[in-house]
């Protein structure tokens, strides 16, 4: 008995030749940005990742139908919006249509993969990192003044005794967070995670960033603040901040716990 | 685990929803600023168009005669930018000032200022501005800080203003000493920003960085006439030209744009260490006034001094950072070093907290002594000056009977709090004296001499290194016994009134004793002055009959209204010293003088501007000479996240030990299986 003949216009790999012409303004926007220095080029780990725990084999396979509903619904929302959303936004659109062609089963740990791959820090710096470093002033505060110092918190700053430690920029927590993200993407897509373990994996990876930051914080005060008997330098804050991202990671990819201990339950689409 | 990540999202929206009720009731406080070279609008420097820097010189010309000084101050404002213009310019004076004139000079037009009420002169600059008329408005700020506003200096225009002021020259030790202030250093304040009184909103002008050239013009030059030969003429901070023009005369003269950054401080001597004192009249139209000098006695050999307390109480804010606290720690360790095992001292450090040596003051042992230098060796100079919580920390220290306690403030006096100061010193200084010691390149001089004053001390000013061990000696001579105490001054023969000072102070140091008033009628009696030098009573006569007539009595009315002024200002701060604003304001109305609650304003008739636009520039200021960036925005310290890189490479690390932990785990437990498989076997 012979298998049933595909259509070549039907496989996967034509549907992701289309995708990927239908991107080309998302690619050559993709290749400005690496080269502009307005973000670090790091999201080429993200995409190397993706990349390398691409399907290997069904390409000349027809598309499951849930899948091509995915792709076409994107791609209709990606011509719909190309000419009223940033080119941040139509990237993700189209890389949601990618990722309904071409995931493998973890797709949605791959599909994160791909997302982490397009410049976000910059831009979620932007808009998110104020909030984010009140978020950690104040819980800082909070910290040190149960440690019973009179600390108060004010927008970004942390004041106590007439000096000032600045929640700033680079403090917000948000390259920590990338950075953990993407190892966390990655290990789920080695191991196959379903959503719900993916997802699972991703909030007690953002918990545990979340945590660490404010924590670390509170170190780099007493730092600051000579409450330690460490002198403050780069070196020290390299220091800290790696010690407790260290251990975000190890509480986010608890091997015992977490979503790599357990077999893949979710079977391919 | 799942309720723990529940927990701490709930923790996160309760947070993040606490941040938002406290963003909304932040207020930022009065301060100085850096100086950004920015154009547009939205932006704090001068829009488009504007010349940012409309200040293009300032000229001083001085006429010292015996011991008064004549000034003169001319302003010159250019406009090479596309719009018109407000110049707004902070610029200090002396403290001894008292400011009679304000000439504006449009083309060839030559316009007088008038004295209002400050409200009132206020409004008509406002209303000439507004007509485009070309106007200049001169507001007291504080004693020694001015401010000039000149309204519509039109692009291509020339305008100058030219101040005018008298001061006494006071001798110490023998020196005369004329001081021009150079810069108005940046103040600390924590009042909000909001709703600040318009006499504070001047702290928020823009600086210079350190280093930073300011193209302003600078020349000064002073006329010193003596009543006999000069000697030791020299200036400490500039290196002026001195031209002799005979014996008793010489001119010195200085051009140098980067010299404004530090008060020019000339003193010279009177052959012989002599000092210019005596009786000095003035007969006016209306009223007459005299002066009288009265040459110290010497000090008498320290026989035995009673154990004696030293409180410092040292500013290590940032301002202080660089050669001031270095030159504070320099004299501190000269001072402490001088204490007699007898003696006892404590140490209070203050910044934006405070921090003292020991709960109550310790005996000067060398060890002790060791302990507080190097608690005051370790200061760097960061963070704000609170000062009044300092003050009011150190005179609430617990006192012992029988010890003659001194208070020792060591400060730049970057702060604007001025009248606080004076009435928390004032009301809680007790028995004790206070000294004042003012460190820097351009000090607060109103600050140092009011809270001197206000605390029965001397102030003490250091503007180089150097002066520091000079300081130090003087300050060990002013508290080993003071030269004259119990001074009381008597007129006989003649009527005299309003005096000024009230009530004479014990004489701590080697100056004259200055008496002013008026009196009526015939030049006829004289004024006799007593006392006690410690080892015997004093007295001295001055005699009406041989006094000195001054050809000017306007000097003489000037400087007496100063000086009253002066002091309704002191009783003004005090809590129960009531309000003394009308009355400075007829002083100042009646005299012609510059006060807080007097100005100057001067206005062209014509209407010059036609177009709507007008920008208003704030003339930035150098930073004073040795003070550090840190004064105006000392680096806050961060906490920045490390590099992408180093988290990828530690996520790895982590991802691999986890993945290696796995792996051990898996024989483990594979090898418990088989071992309880064979045992079940």
């Amino acid at each position: 008995m012979t298998a049933p003949r595909v259509s070549p216009v039907s496989t996967r790999l034509a549907i992701l030749a289309a995708v990927l012409l239908a991107g080309w303004p998302v690619l050559r926007w993709y290749g400005l940005r690496l080269g502009d220095g307005s973000d670090e080029p790091l999201g080429l780990l993200a995409l190397g990742a993706a990349l390398a725990f691409a399907p290997r084999a069904g390409w000349l396979e027809p598309l499951a139908e849930r899948r091509l509903h995915g792709v076409a619904l994107s791609l209709a929302a990606y011509s719909l919006a190309y000419a009223f959303v940033p080119p941040l936004l139509r990237a993700a659109i189209w890389v949601l249509a990618l990722a309904c062609c071409a995931a493998p089963k973890a797709a949605l740990a791959w599909s994160t993969l791909l997302a982490l791959s397009l410049p976000w820090v910059a831009t979620v710096q932007f808009y998110l990192g104020y909030p984010l470093r009140c978020v950690t002033t104040l819980a800082a505060a909070g910290i040190l003044r149960l440690c019973g110092l009179a600390v108060h918190a004010q927008g970004t700053v942390l004041g106590w005794a007439g000096e000032r430690v600045l929640i700033d920029a680079p403090c917000s927590g948000i390259q920590m967070a990338w950075t953990l993200l993407a190892i966390a993407a990655t290990t789920a897509v080695a191991r196959g995670a379903g959503a719900r373990e993916s997802l699972r994996l991703f909030r007690r990876a953002g918990t545990a960033v979340l945590a660490a930051n404010t924590v670390r914080a509170v170190a780099l005060f007493c730092v600051e603040m000579r409450l330690w008997p460490v002198a403050s330098s780069p070196g020290v804050h390299d220091a800290i901040g790696l010690t407790l991202f260290a251990l975000a990671a190890w509480a986010a990819l608890d091997w015992r716990r977490g979503v790599c201990a357990t077999a893949p339950r979710e079977a391919l689409p | 685990m799942k309720t723990a990540v529940t927990l701490f999202w709930i923790l996160f929206a309760g947070l993040s929803a606490a941040w938002s009720a406290e963003t909304t009731s932040g207020d930022r406080t009065l301060s100085p600023y850096f100086w950004v070279k920015t154009t547009g609008p939205g932006s704090d420097g001068p829009g488009v168009g504007a010349d940012p820097l409309p200040l293009k010189s300032t000229r001083v010309e001085a006429t010292i005669a015996g011991v008064f000084a004549d000034v003169k101050v001319t302003q010159h404002y250019a406009n090479t930018g596309t719009v018109p213009l407000e110049a707004v310019y902070v610029f200090p004076g002396s403290t001894r000032a008292a400011v009679h004139g304000l000439t504006l000079f449009v083309g060839d037009r030559r316009l007088e200022a008038k004295t209002k009420e400050r409200a009132e002169a206020r409004r008509t600059y406002e209303a000439a501005k507004s007509a485009g008329k070309t106007a200049s408005l001169l507001e007291q700020q504080r004693p020694n800080v001015f401010q000039m506003n000149v309204a519509n200096i039109l692009p291509g225009d020339d305008v100058s203003v030219e101040l005018r002021y008298t001061e006494l020259l006071v001798p110490d030790h023998g020196v005369y000493e004329f001081v021009y202030p150079g810069v108005v250093g940046p103040r600390y304040s924590n009042k909000p920003a909001p709703g600040a009184p318009p006499e504070d909103t001047w702290v928020q002008n823009p600086y210079l960085h350190k280093g930073e050239q300011d193209p302003t013009g600078y020349s000064l030059r002073v006329d010193v006439a003596g009543s006999m030969p000069l000697q030791d003429v020299r200036c400490r901070s500039h290196a002026p030209k001195v031209d002799y023009r005979g014996q008793n005369e010489a001119v010195v003269s200085l051009d140098d744009p980067a010299g404004a950054n530090r008060d020019f401080v000339l003193s010279y001597r009177l052959a012989g260490g002599a000092i210019q004192s005596g009786l000095f009249l003035g007969e006016g139209k209306d009223e007459k006034f005299f002066l009288l000098m009265v040459q110290p006695p010497a000090r008498p050999t320290l026989a035995q001094v009673p154990p004696r307390e030293f409180v410092f109480i040292l500013d290590v804010s940032g301002s202080m950072n660089g050669f001031p606290l270095q030159t504070a720690k320099g004299l501190i360790r000269e001072l402490l070093e001088s204490l007699r095992p007898q003696d006892s001292f404590n140490v209070l450090l203050f910044a934006g907290a405070s921090d003292l040596f020991s709960p109550s003051s310790v005996p000067a042992t060398p060890e002790a002594i060791r302990a507080a230098l190097q608690r005051i060796d370790e200061q760097q100079g960061s963070g704000g000056t609170e000062l009044l919580p300092a003050l009011k920390r150190a005179l609430s220290l617990p006192q012992s009977e029988g010890v003659s306690r001194s208070f020792v403030v060591i400060t730049d006096g970057y702060v604007d709090v001025e009248a606080e100061s004076f009435r928390l010193v004032r009301e809680n200084a007790g028995r004790a004296n206070l000294f004042a010691f003012g460190i820097g390149s351009s000090v607060n001089r109103f600050l140092i001499e009011g809270l001197a004053r206000s605390g029965q001390g001397e102030p003490f000013v250091v503007t180089d290194p150097e002066a520091g061990h000079e300081a130090a000696g003087r300050f060990r001579d002013y508290v080993s016994m003071p030269l004259l105490t119990g001074v009381r001054v008597k007129m006989e023969g003649f009527e005299a009134y309003d005096l000024e000072p009230g009530a004479c102070a014990d004489l701590l140091a080697e100056r004259p004793l200055i008496v002013m008033g008026k009196w009526r009628g015939e030049r006829t009696g004289h004024v006799v002055v007593t006392g006690n030098t410690g080892t015997a009573p004093y007295r001295s006569e001055h005699d009406m009959t041989t006094a000195t007539v001054l050809p000017d009595a306007g000097g003489l009315s000037r400087l007496w209204a100063r000086a009253r002024i002066a002091e309704l200002g002191d009783l003004e701060g005090a809590r129960d010293g009531g309000d003394q604003k009308a009355a400075i304001t007829q002083l100042g109305l009646t005299y012609n003088l510059l006060t807080k609650y007097t100005s100057f304003v001067a206005v062209d008739e014509i209407v010059r501007r036609s177009s709507p636009t007008l920008q208003t520039v704030k003339q930035p200021l150098p930073l004073p000479a040795g003070v550090e960036n840190s004064a105006v925005g000392y680096p806050v310290a961060a906490a920045p996240e490390p590099s992408t890189v180093a988290l990828v490479i530690v996520g790895l690390i982590v991802l691999l030990a986890a993945l290696w932990r796995n792996r051990r785990l898996k024989i483990q437990e594979a090898g418990q299986e088989s071992w309880g498989e064979t045992k079940t076997k």
